[in-house]
């Protein structure tokens, strides 16, 4: 649960400090284990430098680099696309 | 002082150092005001040190961990030491796994220790006495 909750603190942050607005959705999932689907959706610039972004070798300010990359770490499946449109991160946690 | 303000964090005077509960979860504008209050009394009541009591943290997310890293920081430039206290399993372990080891700020496993560590000595006297 700490982690699910995490993940999501992380994903609003980003869509927060640094897009214009985008939508989060929480989808849990039956199962054994259970898990929350998070599909954190924005229409920000996309995010450049992505591979250095998830490698760890790019750092901002004020640590989108590392939340992202946080997430990534803490879920169990994590997809990102983005662009100039906007970006869409799917993950999900294991409950 | 607006440390009594609503919805603030408080900053607990304890033997000449400062006790920081931080408890559920910690907005980002608490925080600031956190940081403001404290560095405001450090100044002006020449502090010892500063213990940041986790124990009633519920969620720990990348921006109040560099928030905690940065007034522990903070506080150092003036000559203030702090201690990281309380931090509970779930809390640690997510932490690790996303890379965040808050290497640099000294940690105990409870507020006791963490005064301890600061120099507070506990005087435990005979019985009989009071």
């Amino acid at each position: 649960v700490q982690r699910a909750a995490t993940a999501v603190s992380e994903l609003a942050r980003n869509i927060v400090s640094y897009t214009p607005g985008g939508r989060l959705k929480l989808e849990p999932i039956a199962g054994t284990p259970p898990r929350l689907r998070i599909i954190a959706r924005d229409q920000g610039p996309g995010i450049p430098h992505l591979p250095d972004v998830l490698s760890g070798k790019y750092r901002s300010k004020t640590g989108l680099g590392r939340g992202l990359r946080g997430v990534k770490e803490l879920t169990a499946s994590f997809d990102i696309q983005t662009g100039p449109a906007g970006t869409t991160v799917t993950a999900e946690v294991l409950l | 002082m607006n440390d009594s303000a609503p919805g603030s964090i408080p900053i607990i005077d304890l033997w000449g150092h400062l006790v920081v509960p931080l408890v559920g979860d910690v907005s980002d504008s608490q925080m600031q005001r956190l940081v403001d209050g404290v560095l405001q009394r450090v100044r002006g009541r020449g502090t010892r040190g500063l213990v940041l009591d986790c124990s009633g943290l519920w969620m720990m997310d990348s921006h109040l961990c560099a928030a905690l890293g940065k007034l522990a920081a903070a506080a150092r430039l003036m000559g203030v030491p702090s201690v990281l206290c309380g931090l509970g399993p779930d809390i640690v372990m997510t932490l690790q796994t996303m890379g965040f080891d808050l290497v640099g700020l000294k940690a105990a496993l409870s507020l006791e220790a963490a005064l301890e560590k600061l120099g507070v000595v506990p005087e435990r006297r005979a019985s009989g006495e009071v």
